[in-house]
């Protein structure tokens, strides 16, 4: 019976996870390790490296190792924090034919959401070796304060790696929930902090409990 | 209710190992007595409904079973990899000691101390026991001097310009990488020959 997968896409490492009997469970992927860094590389060989092995190669290929895409996607070229991100990295960043924000690699111009793909591909992977069994559907949790192009082009970037995303939902409302789900009855407040590879957020969230259910 | 309803569920007993056939007919002899007063009441036909009741858990059952095959498997892969990789931290975190001890041999040597010099001698053997013990639990040692540069095996610190060497590859290793069964435990650290400006 097919399972849905929970995706972190983050900034500078991203994870996945699967409800096994009724528990969640971090899966980690083919180098045993419990999260992959959002680091995707194109080689001159022509090989797409993800994760570990592309970041190890950073310094021999910087202008196409591509990281921290995540503050790129769903945003326009013209963006403040785009043209502050320009200055940061070593990658081209160009403006598409429709203003949105792309990336140059090797002779190419890509979307971010091409590039966050071949993440979520690898999330995908591994998720279907843990399982046994393929996956087509995935939630995947963007920052609370993503607007509405920037959560469009991250279900793109799934859509693109094969996956149905059921949900985009928000970091700090799914860690509510996942402190919630065995905590004491009735209303609570409650601070998240974030602390992340790229940002550090801080968001307040109510939880309610709506005729037992919260 | 028919006499022969009644009757049929002890004749099916007495004919059980005789004529199992007719046991099927006795049953559902047996179950039309249930149902007949329920057919009476509602307009809903009850068999239908306790047929699709008995697909359903059918359903569930096979899932479950599906389910605990998956489990099962899993839960092998786990112990597998439980004692493959168990002592994976240990190894992670005796590894600069490891790299310590090659590193006093070295400043030993560069030192110019004679090779038979005790002190000496003592190192080295401690090294060859502790690299011994290592081998033997599955731990490799990656040293690639002069190899491919390898993104899933090594690390680049930097990338220098070397005439000397293919492009690409290995001209200094500042850590050796170590590997644990399929595992990689750390990528070896080195420095990556670039083609010279120019070429």
């Amino acid at each position: 019976m097919a399972k849905i997968i929970g995706i972190d896409l983050g900034t500078t490492n991203s994870c996945v996870a699967v409800l096994d009997g009724g528990a969640s469970k971090i899966i980690e992927n083919s180098e045993g390790d419990r999260t992959t860094p959002s680091v995707v590389a194109y080689t001159d060989d022509d090989e797409t490296l993800v994760g570990q092995s592309a970041k190890r190669q950073a310094v021999t290929n910087p202008n196409n190792t591509l990281f921290a895409i995540k503050r790129l996607i769903g945003r326009q070229f013209d963006d403040e924090v785009v043209q502050r991100d320009i200055k940061m990295v070593p990658y081209g960043i160009v403006k598409a034919d429709n203003g949105d924000a792309w990336v140059k690699v090797k002779d190419d111009r890509l979307a971010p959401p091409q590039v966050s793909a071949q993440i979520l591909m690898k999330m995908k992977k591994t998720a279907e070796d843990f399982l046994g069994e393929t996956v087509t559907e995935a939630v995947i949790t963007v920052p609370a304060y993503f607007n509405d192009s920037q959560r469009q082009a991250t279900k793109d970037a799934g859509r693109i790696a094969g996956l149905d995303v059921k949900r985009i939902i928000n970091e700090p409302t799914a860690a509510a929930l996942a402190y919630g789900m065995d905590k004491a009855p009735g209303d609570s407040t409650i601070a998240v902090y974030d602390l992340g590879g790229g940002t550090f957020d801080i968001s307040v969230i109510e939880i309610a409990d709506v005729d037992g259910e919260k | 209710m028919t006499n022969s309803n009644e009757t049929s569920p002890e004749s099916s007993e007495d004919q059980a190992e005789i004529e199992p056939i007719e046991t099927q007919d006795a049953e559902d002899g047996a179950l039309q007595e249930r149902l007949e007063p329920l057919i009476d009441e509602s307009g809903i036909d009850p068999l239908l409904e306790l047929q699709a009741e008995a697909d359903k858990a059918r359903d569930k059952a096979l899932r479950a079973e599906a389910e605990m095959q998956n489990l099962r498997k899993r839960a092998e892969r786990d112990v597998q990899n439980a004692h493959k990789f168990g002592v994976e931290r240990l190894v992670q975190n005796l590894l600069p000691v490891l790299d310590s001890l090659e590193k006093a041999i070295e400043t030993s040597l560069q030192a110019q101390t004679p090779e038979d010099d005790p002190q000496l001698e003592g190192l080295k053997l401690c090294f060859k026991l502790f690299t011994d013990v290592f081998e033997k639990e599955g731990v490799q040692m990656l040293d690639p001097l002069g190899q491919a540069f390898d993104p899933n095996v090594h690390e680049a610190l930097s990338m220098i310009e070397n005439p000397d060497m293919e492009p690409n590859s290995v001209m200094a290793v500042i850590q050796k990488g170590y590997r644990l069964h399929e595992r990689l435990v750390r990528p070896a650290m080195v420095i990556v020959s670039k083609p010279p400006a120019g070429a």
